[in-house]
């Protein structure tokens, strides 16, 4: 509306005098301007999102008419008093893809104006002679500073304005970012500012080179936010949306982006990976669907992307944008039921080429270890264990319990802690590089990675290359091509020394044998009961994994209709995969039967995504529209084939040579799918108060029944900004508010392919010495498959108070997910296990708080404080299944197989109940069961235990859960410290079957006789526990031993040290910086297995705790 | 200007409009990677390779291919564990005690989702077959292949659970609404299954591990058993017992020839088993072949039943048995009654060929030439006796037939008897004796105990015990002993008897298993009746 104002009427426009204080006469005051002056501000925000690249060719035009033509091509606004403009001369000018500044530079050249760049707003003066005399009067006490500004990443900042408190002198930061003024003396004090950054002030004192830092202004109204298909201001938005900037967490060894997520964003869950390269598990807003994937949709720089987290560096990654309500994921339709999380990698961001370099190092040691019986405690559990299976048990006699081997180990007194032979400390290290910039038309981004994790289990290691190569090319100014590339190398290779086998290895083992394999005693006490923890490490395993992806883009803003801009994506990604292994004659028992075994599996697959954006934007006085149309498309196929060979005659070519295998069998599978989306999205907009979004998408996925394969989701949203009301303007506590509603309906069709097909299944038999294919079908067709549709209501509120110290973000929602995808489990009766199918419905509600606080900041002892603060809670509750009442009782029936109730939570736990231990003297014990069983709890009181006795146990999803974080900037030095808890609260929510620690013969569906066990207090006669059942305990009834899973987590902290401008210089940097972090410091929970997020107990990995070290520079 | 306006927005929209053009079932989803039942039941091959299928679960009911978990230690519970054989050794596990059997037991809920695979993977056939292309004749057959099946299937069912679903349509749609059916209902849809079969499998063995008719006639014989018709009975075990192309082997014969040893012992030797080895017995063998695509399944029957003698020392504590091929590698989950051990021996311990020391060894011998008792009977210290020193059925054991000479699953790979002559013989005495005639059954019986140099047994002795005596020493190891005392409705009276662990704990409605609580569970459309007791 202003920038209409400004081309219809030609009018001028004057700044407010307070926000431009340096201005003076009274020619400027034209008060009724005021209220248009200040929205001004507000279209600051577009500036990041606007070309500053600057073509301008002409003879003696007036100055005016190259403003209006600047005007076109930056959308920097030009404020001037006509009257004034008399006095311009005519301009000679022809430039090309020059800088803004440098071209205004040139049009002030011999004008007796001059201006000043406030924004996107470039304010015309007159040339003051102020300076000269200032010049005059203190000439003898001048000082020259001079100073460099850069954002908190390092980047330098051009068109930064610093200005000298009370007198208006104002200098500008060149392109790298470097700039000069003369203060009268040490106590003048300059003020900083860029548009969206915050405003800083510094007192000369004895510095005259100045290393300026400016921080990203909180608020960031400016920031341009990607919706999906496209951008919008922050402030435009009417969805539910998150944006996380990496920066904060650059310092913590996150190789994966979802591990720079955690505990970042409401409503957004994050796992801790447990193995070395391990993609974290993420689900947004909780659980809608139970079999279909909870996954949500990754988006990379603008296109869906099909493949991997884990080929994506997170090193390139410059935010992440959650879009959780269903309006703002309504562009995706039916891939948005989970969420979806749009990922931006890198540009270039400055004039002069950057490079950077970072590298860290760390080590990794387990969190947490459940510990095992050392050599005396396990000659007690073979006694203990005779005794409780009714065999002699003389402790004189102990060697004959034992195997010759162990019992000659223990005369002698050897023994071998297996656990600390399979679990070491780990070593990690980054490397990667970067260089970025921009030159003429073209902005680059160009980085190499290599990381290195080793497992803390013994050859459980991971290994990543990654290239990126991002360019765009303004081709000419009404056209840009975009080309990314990104290619990753992940290796796996190499098996991990097994913990199964380590934990339940007799302490009596014998660890070498001169003539074993590698060293290693194949068979520890002398006979197959257990093998070797380490053996499996010879097992020559080849796993490698590579993705090359690319988006090739084009971007044509229609010359002729203003605001039309036509936009094609194409992208494509082909992933490989080839896991080879050889297991041979000596390490492993089954490679010994037969007689070597070779594997070679080779997986290909070939993504493309078309999508076709027509988008118009534009706006009218004091209305704006955003139109978008989208027609997409999306093809993926896979090819894959798996060789095998055994019995080999020698060992000479091992898997590359299967041929000369005696018995060869091949394998190989074809799958394609595809897709096709028509999405229409009308963003409308009033006088920047109200906004309001319609989106309509209709999807067809293949993988749906014939005549299911489109739907279509609409929704509509509304936000309306309070504080841009006119009523609004006199409460200055409150900077900002804004409060957002929306309604509508997301799909997920994450079932895969075929799924509606009954599908045959191949198996073989023989008929005398002649192999014949076996076939059977091995599920049932479904005709109705179709989408699960989410249908969520949203309200939140975005605010800004305290002048701008706090920020944040409420958001409430309600959701039904109707026709469940699920793996209904099936009688077994009718011969099948499950079908995948649509069922019921599932309710979810949750809230989410963001809340983020400057509790301190002084500029001038460079001191500052940052909280931030995040709170999630979702409930879910079943209030549909399949709507049959078969015992008439009037009530719906539960799905007790599934587990599924009306009226519960889809993470129920359903079983019996135990409570303690059957002990000795106890009166009633149910036949079936002996004293050191656990007690099973007779719900009913009927004096029996029957399938009735079963009882909804607890939840395996959460209450709530939350995370605190803190940044602290103490002049060169930062600090970051993230808490991350998820807690169950009452009612039993949030526990995890811990069976396998809680019950020492748990791993082992039989007994415990042969192998070493975890060291528990275990039930005995003599030694009676409430806790732990007798050594030998076998449940004859199945039941979960639940522990409760709620934890606090001192999840991450990171230091770092950002050396002066005076050290950068001597060495000729632009920016270095050393950090050191840990991670998984601390966990408090009660949780008796290894990780209470995981769930994860002895037969898992434990978690891994990290420190590293590492250092950063750029030049 | 305008034209060139005009132009460039017609190529624009022309542009897109041609990548909007979608091609037409770009949609449509065919299955290219796997196979679907409308591209496999089109012709003979896709009916045959499903038949294929059939035979392959007809062999998990002994193997532990399609069972969870430990499948070998459960499966010792339908073979013998916790029968009049013997028991599980700990005394507890797999039907030792039987007070912990429930609903949600492992086997009976493995054997019971297997069962019903089968019954389905027969019904596809049986209805796919109708609406299917084939010839008459075709049909004909092929549907008596899988009518076999169906019954072979429901001939387990019914005789462990009882009442039971029945089901005789492909299923569809996913179905929650299974009822039990009377066993009468189960048994007459087995007898007209095996007719059809009779009357449509081939009559020649094809000796390969194929069906043929006279395997049909066995189970139609024992059926009608079941449903009192005992002169059908006798009739359609006469068919096979006259067929000319069976006959009892008497001569030792086959692979290990030259190894000292009795024809009983030859029987179960590796390559014995199919009538291409000279075996006449035989009627229908399952197949297995080390290193062989679709032979190479966990069969653990050596792992079940041969003691666990690995862990015996000499009077030095040196091991006193090393790794061998004759030894395989035995765990001793199964330990023998005295019933099975000594009891049913004693009229002929030292003739009956079936009791030789080939076939029944009682004796173990230190095979480690560094112990000072090398070639010597091992003597166990006491407390190994339990599982590491009884008699080892050597039906459960491959001497020259272990993969580099030691398998450390204690895996066989030697063909499985599914059927064979003998058991027809016995199927026939028993009808024989339950119609009142002693003599004829007391005239089969001795076929086969002349056969085993056994002496005669008197037509007086003949009484169902004794038939099941006979059954025991003719059959260990290779009758599903449980299925045999189901079905007489004999296990409660013989555990009690013979077994003196799990005598204490079972009573009379164990001669039933119970229906496994997840099949209870997820049949939300009806309710699926427990069993009485459980």
């Amino acid at each position: 509306m202003y920038q209409t104002a400004l081309r219809e009427n030609k009018l001028s426009l004057i700044p407010h005098p307070k926000s431009l204080s340096w201005l003076s006469g009274k020619t400027l005051l034209r008060v009724k301007f005021l209220s248009i002056f200040m929205l001004a501000a507000c279209l600051h925000l577009c500036a990041s999102g606007i070309a500053q690249q600057v073509t301008i060719s002409t003879k003696n035009a007036p100055l005016t008419d190259v403003f209006s033509n600047i005007r076109k091509q930056t959308g920097y606004l030009f404020v001037y008093d006509l009257q004034m403009m008399g006095s311009a001369k005519k301009v000679n000018i022809s430039v090309k893809n020059v800088s803004l500044i440098d071209a205004l530079n040139l049009c002030f050249k011999d004008q007796p104006l001059t201006y000043i760049i406030e924004g996107n707003t470039v304010v015309i003066r007159k040339r003051e002679k102020t300076d000269n005399s200032l010049n005059r009067v203190n000439i003898a006490s001048l000082i020259m500073i001079t100073g460099t500004v850069k954002d908190d990443l390092g980047a330098v900042l051009q068109g930064a304005s610093i200005t000298l408190l009370g007198t208006g002198k104002t200098v500008q930061t060149n392109s790298k970012g470097e700039f000069e003024i003369d203060v009268p003396d040490n106590k003048a004090v300059l003020r900083i500012t860029m548009i969206g950054y915050e405003a800083q002030q510094i007192v000369v004192d004895k510095e005259i080179s100045l290393n300026i830092i400016l921080v990203k202004n909180l608020k960031a109204l400016d920031e341009v936010v990607v919706v999906g298909y496209g951008t919008q201001k922050k402030a435009d938005v009417t969805g539910s949306a998150a944006r996380i900037t990496t920066d904060k967490t650059s310092d913590l060894p996150n190789y994966n982006v979802m591990q720079s997520l955690q505990g970042r964003a409401a409503g957004l869950t994050v796992t801790s990976p447990d193995r070395p390269g391990e993609s974290p598990q993420i689900s947004i807003r909780g659980t809608n669907s139970i079999s279909a994937s909870t996954n949500p949709l990754i988006v990379l720089d603008g296109i869906i992307y099909n493949g991997s987290i884990s080929d994506i560096n997170a090193n390139d990654i410059s935010s992440v944008d959650i879009l959780k309500d269903a309006s703002a994921a309504a562009v995706y339709g039916s891939r948005a039921a989970n969420g979806v999380l749009l990922i931006t990698t890198k540009m270039g961001t400055t004039g002069k080429a950057q490079f950077n370099f970072n590298t860290y190092h760390g080590i990794q040691r387990p969190d947490n270890l459940v510990k095992v019986l050392d050599g005396p405690g396990y000659l007690q559990k073979v006694l203990d264990f005779r005794e409780a299976t009714g065999l002699e048990a003389d402790p004189s006699k102990i060697d004959n319990y034992l195997t010759v081997v162990e019992a000659e180990n223990h005369k002698n007194g050897n023994t071998t802690d297996w656990m600390d032979k399979v679990i070491q400390t780990a070593y990690m290290n980054n490397y990667h590089l970067d260089i970025s910039g921009k030159s003429g038309g073209t902005n680059y981004y160009i980085s190499g990675t290599h990381f290195k994790q080793d497992g803390i289990v013994v050859n459980d290691n991971y290994k990543r290359t990654t290239l990126n190569l991002n360019l765009t090319n303004q081709i000419t100014d009404w056209y840009s091509i975009t080309v990314k590339s990104m290619f990753s190398s992940q290796d796996l290779s190499g098996r991990q020394a097994s913990l199964t086998n380590a934990y339940q290895q007799s302490p009596y083992g014998n660890f070498y044998d001169a003539n074993g394999p590698g060293g290693y005693a194949l068979l520890p006490v002398g006979d197959a009961v257990g093998v070797h923890p380490l053996a499996n490490t010879l097992i020559k395993n080849k796993d490698t994994r590579t993705s090359l992806w690319g988006l090739f883009s084009s971007n044509l803003n229609v010359p002729f209709i203003p605001g039309l801009k036509w936009t094609l994506n194409f992208s494509s990604n082909l992933r490989n995969s080839k896991m080879n292994e050889y297991i041979d004659k000596e390490s492993s028992t089954a490679g010994r039967t037969a007689n070597g075994i070779g594997n070679k599996n080779i997986f290909e697959s070939l993504d493309w995504t078309l999508d076709n954006i027509l988008n118009y934007k534009r706006t009218f006085s004091k209305h704006s529209v955003d139109i978008t149309f989208l027609y997409s498309r999306e093809r993926n196929r896979i090819d894959s084939s798996g060789l095998s060979g055994s019995n080999f005659f020698t060992e000479a070519t091992d898997y590359n040579n299967l041929n000369i295998a005696q018995v060869q069998q091949v394998g190989s599978n074809y799958e394609q799918q595809n897709s096709i989306a028509y999405m229409g999205r009308l963003n409308y907009g009033f006088d920047n108060r109200y906004a309001i979004t319609f989106t309509a998408r209709k999807d067809g996925f293949s993988g749906f029944a014939e005549n299911n394969k489109y739907a279509v989701f609409p929704s509509v949203a509304f936000a309306w900004t309070i504080t841009n009301e006119k009523f609004m303007e006199k409460i200055d506590l409150l900077n900002y508010l804004k409060l957002r509603v929306s309604y509508g309906r997301n799909g997920n069709q994450a079932v895969g392919r075929y799924q509606s097909l009954a599908r045959m299944v191949s198996d073989q038999y023989l008929f005398d010495q002649q192999t014949v294919t076996s076939v059977y079908v091995n599920s049932m067709a479904n005709d109705d498959l179709t989408w699960e549709t989410t249908t969520t209501k949203n309200i939140g509120i975005d605010f800004i108070i305290l002048d701008q110290r706090i920020n944040g973000t409420v958001d409430a929602y309600s959701s039904n997910t109707t026709d469940i995808l699920l793996r209904r489990a099936l009688p077994q009766t009718s011969g099948f296990q499950e079908i995948f199918t649509n069922v019921g419905q599932v309710h979810n509600q949750g809230i989410e708080i963001t809340f983020n606080s400057i509790n301190i900041k002084n500029d001038l002892r460079k001191f500052r404080w940052e909280t931030g603060l995040i709170f999630t809670l979702n409930r879910n509750r079943i209030d549909k299944l399949t709507g049959e009442d078969a015992d008439k009782n009037g009530r719906e029936d539960d799905d007790i197989r599934n587990e599924w109730f009306i009226g519960e939570s889809l993470g129920s736990i359903y079983g019996y109940k135990t409570d303690g231990i059957y002990q000795q003297n106890e009166a009633s014990i149910p036949s079936g069961f002996k004293p050191g069983d656990f007690r099973i709890v007779d719900v009913n009181k009927d004096g029996k235990l029957t399938p009735e006795d079963r009882l909804i146990l607890g939840n395996r999803l959460p209450n709530y859960s939350f995370s605190i974080s803190n940044t602290f900037r103490f002049g060169n030095f930062g600090f970051y410290v993230l808490v991350n808890s998820i807690q169950g609260g009452h009612n039993n929510s949030y526990v995890g079957n811990n069976y396998a620690t809680r019950s020492p013969n748990a791993p082992f569906t039989s007994f415990t006789e042969r192998f070493n066990i975890q060291d528990v207090p275990y039930w005995t006669p003599i030694r009676p526990s409430n806790d732990y059942p007798r050594i030998n305990y076998n449940p004859t009834l199945p039941h979960p031993v639940l522990e409760d899973r709620s934890f606090i987590r001192l999840q991450d902290i990171s230091l770092s040290y950002t050396f002066g401008k005076n050290v950068l210089d001597k060495i000729r940097l632009n920016n270095l910086r050393v950090y050191a972090s840990a991670k998984n410091l601390y966990t408090h929970s009660k949780w008796t297995g290894y990780d209470p997020e995981n769930a994860s107990t002895l037969i898992n990995f434990p978690l891994m705790r990290t420190y590293t070290i590492g250092i950063d520079f750029k030049f | 200007m305008i034209n060139y306006n005009k132009i460039f927005l017609s190529i624009l929209f022309l542009g897109s409009l041609l990548i909007c053009a979608c091609e037409k079932d770009i949609l449509k989803e065919e299955p290219e990677g796997f196979l679907g039942p409308d591209n496999t039941f089109k012709d003979k091959a896709g009916f045959e390779s499903a038949i294929a299928n059939l035979y392959r679960l007809g062999r998990a009911l002994r193997t532990v291919e399609e069972l969870s978990g430990e499948g070998d230690k459960k499966i010792t519970a339908i073979y013998g564990a916790g029968t009049d054989l013997g028991w599980y050794w700990d005394k507890k596990l797999n039907y030792g005690d039987y007070s912990i059997i429930n609903p949600t037991d492992g086997l009976a809920t493995d054997y019971w989702n297997l069962l019903f695979k089968l019954v389905k993977d027969c019904n596809i056939i049986i209805t796919r077959l109708e609406t299917s292309p084939l010839s008459e004749n075709d049909k004909q057959v092929m549907g008596a292949y899988a009518k076999f099946f169906r019954a072979y299937a429901y001939r387990f069912l019914v005789y462990l659970w009882g009442d039971v679903p029945l089901i005789t349509e492909e299923i569809t749609r996913p179905k929650f609404d299974f009822v039990r059916a009377p066993k009468s209902e189960v048994l007459s849809l087995m007898i007209s299954d095996l007719e059809f079969a009779v009357k449509y499998l081939p009559v020649v063995n094809p000796g390969n591990g194929g069906l043929a008719k006279a395997a049909a006639d066995h189970f139609l014989a024992e059926t009608y058993i079941s449903t009192g018709e005992f002169d059908k009975a006798i009739e359609a075990a006469g068919r096979v017992i006259n067929d000319g192309q069976y006959k009892l082997m008497t001569n030792r014969f086959g692979s290990l020839l030259p190894k000292p040893g009795d024809v009983f012992w030859d029987l179960f030797r590796i390559g014995n088993q199919n009538k291409n080895a000279g075996n006449t017995e035989s009627i229908l063998v399952w197949q297995m072949e080390f290193g062989l695509p679709g032979g190479d399944v966990a069969y653990t029957f050596e792992r079940e039943w041969a003691p666990y003698i690995e862990v015996l020392v000499d009077s030095d504590k040196k091991k006193a048995i090393l790794p061998a091929d004759s030894l395989g590698r035995g765990v001793g989950f199964f330990t023998p009654s005295p019933y099975m051990e000594t009891e049913i021996w004693q009229s002929d311990f030292q003739n009956d060929i079936r009791n030789s020391v080939y076939n029944m060894q009682r004796e173990f011998y230190n095979n480690n030439p560094a112990s000072r008792e090398f070639g010597k009977v091992i003597k166990p210290t006491p407390d190994l006796i339990n599982r590491s020193y009884h008699v080892w059925v050597k039906k459960a054991s491959s001497p020259h037939g272990h993969p580099q000479g030691y398998d450390v699953n204690g895996r066989l790979y030697t063909d499985i008897y599914a059927l064979r002559l003998a058991e027809t013989y016995l199927i026939r005495a028993e009808a024989y004796f339950r119609k009142g005639d002693k003599a004829k059954a007391a005239d089969d019986l001795n076929v086969i105990r002349t056969r085993a140099k056994a002496t005669p047994v008197d037509p007086s002795k003949v009484d169902i015990n004794y038939i099941l005596d006979e059954r025991a020493r003719e059959l260990v190891g290779e009758e599903p002993r449980r299925l045999t005392l189901s079905r007489m409705g004999v296990l409660y009276e013989r555990v009690i008897k013979y077994n003196a662990v799990s005598k204490a704990s079972i009573k009379p409605f164990h001669n039933l298993l119970p229906i496994p609580q997840n099949a209870i569970d997820a049949n939300s459309g009806a309710e699926l009746k427990q069993n009485e007791g459980y």
